[in-house]
């Protein structure tokens, strides 16, 4: 049995509409895109089940503290305490909606963060995230 | 004198490039994307100097010491346990007030994890109070 060939038009995409589609996704990543601002320190952060994701990245500050106690606050770094009190004075002033998210490494301990936290209570910046991975299963 | 008329050409800006330069933008963008991926347990710290006298039969006071042993109302307690004992207590007191108390060299993993307890039995109240000097 013999096969005809029928003729007719090349197969073709239409590509009148592809810059369009284009154009919207551009639009979209360009829209969803925050760029990064801090490189912060080396931590590992612990794990929990109940976690929230963070809504804005633009009322936020980053604190992150290492294993060895180097406190970073928005890529500055803090000799003493005192200065974590000063700069989060002068956000929150600038920005009551503050939102600190603290990247603490699971190894430190309770100390240097309560200190932390005690500075930022006098500041007033009182809402705080600690920063945690995802865990697949309770407990 | 005769004028000639000029033809006109009309203006037109190409497009057939248009759609290769929105692909190398959309490229770049999709590049430098980064999925969200802050999250956290949240909390509100109390303000500075705002002391309040709470009946003791409103506070639950779970107290963390320095090998992260956990104490429940005074009661040794594994961390998987707190989230129903909590969820207990919320159920038949809704105005409780958790209190978790750390030493200072209490590790920061157990103090997530309790937090983390306490958030999945859906505790609303939850204080953090300050290690002792």
């Amino acid at each position: 049995m013999k096969f005809h060939k029928k003729p007719g038009l090349p197969p073709s995409i239409p590509a009148a509409s592809m810059s369009d589609v284009v154009f919207t996704l551009l639009l979209f990543f360009m829209v969803s895109t925050v760029i990064k601002k801090f490189t912060g320190l080396v931590v590992e952060i612990p794990e929990a089940y109940k976690v929230e994701k963070l809504h804005t990245k633009t009322h936020t500050s980053y604190i992150w503290i290492d294993a060895v106690e180097n406190i970073s606050f928005d890529d500055y770094q803090i000799s003493s305490l005192d200065e974590v009190y000063q700069i989060a004075r002068d956000k929150i002033e600038r920005d009551v909606q503050l939102l600190i998210f603290l990247r603490v490494d699971r190894n430190m301990k309770m100390g240097v963060l309560s200190d932390v936290q005690q500075e930022l209570r006098k500041a007033g910046a009182l809402r705080i995230v600690y920063g945690t991975k995802t865990k697949a299963t309770p407990n | 004198m005769l004028v000639e008329k000029r033809k006109k050409t009309t203006a037109e800006i190409p497009t057939g490039s248009m759609a290769d330069i929105a692909f190398l933008l959309l490229i770049f963008f999709i590049v430098i994307t980064t999925v969200g991926t802050d999250k956290g347990i949240d909390l509100v710290l109390p303000p500075e100097g705002d002391v309040k006298e709470i009946p003791k039969t409103n506070i639950m006071n779970i107290l963390l010491n320095d090998r992260g042993d956990i104490l429940v109302d005074e009661e040794s307690r594994f961390i998987n346990q707190i989230k129903d004992i909590v969820k207990d207590k919320i159920a038949k007191n809704d105005k409780i007030i958790i209190s978790v108390k750390t030493t200072k060299l209490t590790p920061y993993k157990v103090f997530v994890a309790v937090l983390d307890q306490l958030k999945q039995a859906e505790a609303k109240k939850i204080s953090i109070a300050e290690p002792d000097k």
